[in-house]
């Protein structure tokens, strides 16, 4: 065995860690070399200072101080860990961040879809009850002959069925325009 | 209370208050010797071992997955003792003189000692190996404390630190050889 290998292994040669034969190797060298064995001494001296450090012991007044200030530390802590009644529910949970996301994502989704076929529906209604094809514009004089009785835009039961609330006027698309305001469109073609 | 570790362990997380006191009975002055040989200093000691007990406390659902109480409580303490000792080593602290304090015995200066001039030499030594302890980086000065000091293996030093226990080796090492290094000439006998 070299001086180098030897060396190397002192530190667990010293702690008693290796191997029967390897110990017996590290022995015989120790035996014949002083330098190493210099080393070797210096080692153990250092452990056995380290192992004799002075223990220090603060009295009896500190351990019971102590131990008191612990316990009455300790004594209205609660757990950091949360109780398994108070955990939160799986979906708010970090692992569920995901799932929320996706049904999020799925309502979202359901939404949208409804919208287009709700809209798609839609047109056909009104072209189906009204059967107009073109836009009108209500002009001031068509405001001012509504609910007067004996306008030219108006016949007089269309007249008493906006009086009474069965037919209205509005906005292009509003069901019942086309059959009240038939002159109106052909007159502003 | 004549009860074993596991069964007190399992009283404290049901609630029992008195299995907690006992077991801070048991390992209050295990803690203090090893952070008080990390830190050298009565009052960082003191902070270790009442903040040790209330993270325990606090933790204490944890301790149901734990298999080593002791590993976990002396984890624990280490860790907390290498935070302080990085900060005392950032502020450049002095430690504290142990012979001043009133109350504070010396349990066992050195149970090696037989003649008083033994004793003042070896005192001086070891006050010198306390400095070259010091001027070690935090987790080579607490592997060796723990190691040869407070007399843990290396397999429960490992766990202590959740490191491989060849890192435990190299650090061990590494910290005697500086250590041998600092205080050459003054272990030849």
């Amino acid at each position: 065995m070299t001086c180098r290998h030897a060396k190397s292994l002192l530190e667990d040669y010293i702690d008693g860690d290796l191997e029967l034969d390897q110990s017996a190797e590290v022995d015989s060298h120790l035996n014949i070399c002083k330098e190493c064995r210099g080393e070797y001494h210096q080692a153990l001296r250092l452990k056995e200072f380290l192992e004799n450090q002075p223990i220090f012991d603060p009295g009896e007044d500190y351990w019971r101080e102590t131990t008191e200030l612990i316990l009455a530390r300790t004594e209205a802590s609660p757990s950091e860990r949360v109780a398994p009644e108070n955990r939160r529910p799986i979906w708010d949970t970090g692992r569920a961040t995901l799932a929320r996301a996706a049904a999020s994502f799925a309502v979202s989704l359901g939404v949208l879809v409804s919208a287009v076929v709700i809209g798609s529906m839609q047109p056909a209604q009104i072209v189906d009850s009204t059967d107009i094809d073109n836009p009108f514009v209500m002009t001031a004089s068509v405001r001012d002959a509504v609910g007067t009785s004996g306008n030219e835009l108006l016949t007089a039961a269309e007249s008493s069925r906006l009086a009474r609330g069965t037919l209205l006027l509005g906005a292009p698309g509003m069901l019942g325009k086309g059959i009240a305001f038939r002159e109106l469109l052909t007159s502003t073609k | 209370m004549n009860k074993t570790v596991p069964e007190l362990v399992e009283m404290f997380v049901g609630g029992d208050q008195k299995a907690f006191a006992e077991l801070v009975h048991r390992y209050k002055k295990k803690l203090y010797s090893l952070a008080y040989h990390i830190l050298r200093n009565h009052l960082d000691a003191d902070e270790v071992v009442q903040e040790t007990f209330v993270r325990i406390y606090k933790r204490r659902e944890e301790l149901l997955n734990v298999n080593y109480f002791s590993t976990f409580l002396t984890r624990i303490a280490t860790n907390y003792s290498i935070d302080l000792l990085r900060k005392q080593k950032n502020r450049q602290a002095v430690p504290d003189d142990t012979d001043s304090l009133p109350g504070f015995i010396q349990l066992d200066l050195s149970r090696r000692v037989a003649t008083p001039s033994q004793t003042f030499e070896n005192k001086e030594l070891m006050e010198e190996i306390q400095r070259a302890l010091e001027s070690l980086p935090a987790r080579q000065q607490a592997t060796a404390v723990l190691h040869d000091i407070e007399g843990y293996s290396k397999a429960e030093i490992a766990r202590i630190f959740d490191c491989p226990q060849a890192t435990v080796r190299s650090n061990l090492h590494i910290a005697r050889a500086k250590l041998r290094k600092i205080l050459k000439g003054r272990l030849i006998r």
